[in-house]
């Protein structure tokens, strides 16, 4: 046990890393190697950074968030192919998916217990294995756009969502892992390829 | 006002958690709870109240005053942190984190100790005491309390 209720697995262990993408108008990228992935909708929220300040302990701001990048993509949901995640602590992705609409507030440990996010299931979740799994350098949230990126490009291998055509990439962050602020991005792959 | 310890070691050495460098406003905070004075701030037109202190008041923007509160009440939510990469906290744990309710209205996280961290839980009625930091600041931490205590 770290710290109750969380279990040494439930938390990310922070190595060295990075990641970086480029983003450019639509008539360059369309010029460039790599196949262009377009952003849909974005949008951010924040709450008290304080833990003790928040209105609603159970709530994170990607209420708001999401709801405003749902809008501006015109999707929903239930639209989403894969979803990734900034996973911290298992709790942190529990808050997430519950506050993305993806389950009703308070259900999302049944939620991820019917498979649901596994590789082959509706939602595939961090399929680059998350911070929990694969790497947390301390900017997780940059490496939750490139494997979303890589999903709607087709090009991750073995961890291939099929027919991946809509993701959904979220982080979070404030002090002491308190969620303090909400990126949302939704991109779809080219539709003209 | 609240009972003032000089060291949480049984060898009286002095504070040797991290040095604390708080702004002005926070330093007012300290400065008071190492007087005896638990202090939240009170707005004085629409008498609501915040934690942690800042310069406005964020719903109507006046500049709230200080109010003095008893630090007496029970545990909201809490966790029991039993691992810590790095000292004097790894010595620390394991040591209780718990979210305390005021009866006036605000919420402020501190430690719990004095306690068999496996008792902890919610509803625990504690009382705030302080620990000093130095000559002029002192940190508030909780205990366990009896309900007689706090009649």
């Amino acid at each position: 046990m770290i710290a109750d209720p969380l279990h040494l697995l439930d938390c990310c262990v922070i190595p060295d890393g990075g990641a970086a993408f480029i983003m450019t108008t639509e008539d360059r990228a369309r010029d460039l190697r790599q196949p262009p992935v377009y952003v849909l909708g974005a949008s951010g929220a924040s709450t008290p950074w304080h833990v003790h300040s928040m209105p609603d302990f159970g709530a994170t701001a990607g209420g708001e968030s999401s709801t405003a990048a749902y809008r501006q993509a015109g999707v929903t949901p239930e639209d989403i192919d894969t979803i990734q995640f900034y996973d911290s602590f298992t709790i942190t992705a529990l808050l997430l998916l519950e506050d993305h609409g993806f389950c009703a507030k308070g259900e999302g440990g049944a939620y991820v217990d019917d498979g649901h996010l596994h590789l082959g299931g509706k939602l595939p979740l961090n399929t680059d294995g998350g911070g929990l799994l694969s790497c947390h350098s301390g900017m997780r949230g940059t490496m939750l756009i490139t494997e979303a990126v890589r999903q709607l490009r087709g090009q991750t291998g073995a961890a291939q969502v099929s027919d991946c055509e809509l993701a959904l990439a979220a982080g979070c962050g404030g002090l002491l892992s308190y969620i303090g602020l909400q990126f949302c991005g939704v991109l779809a792959h080219d539709p003209d390829n | 006002m609240i009972r003032i310890i000089e060291s949480e070691h049984a060898d009286g050495r002095s504070w040797d958690r991290p040095e604390m460098v708080p702004g002005n406003l926070d330093r007012q905070y300290f400065e008071a709870v190492a007087k005896g004075q638990l202090m939240v701030q009170r707005c004085p037109q629409c008498e609501h109240r915040q934690f942690p202190p800042k310069l406005i008041w964020t719903a109507c923007g006046r500049e709230p005053e200080w109010l003095e509160v008893s630090g007496d009440r029970v545990i909201n939510t809490f966790t029991i942190v039993r691992r810590h990469g790095v000292e004097p906290f790894r010595s620390l744990a394991p040591l209780v984190s718990a979210m305390v309710d005021l009866p006036e209205g605000v919420r402020l996280m501190s430690n719990v100790t004095g306690i068999d961290v496996d008792a902890a839980q919610v509803g625990l009625t504690v009382r705030a005491y302080a620990l000093r930091i130095d000559d002029s600041m002192a940190l508030p931490l909780w205990q366990p309390a009896t309900e007689a205590e706090l009649d």
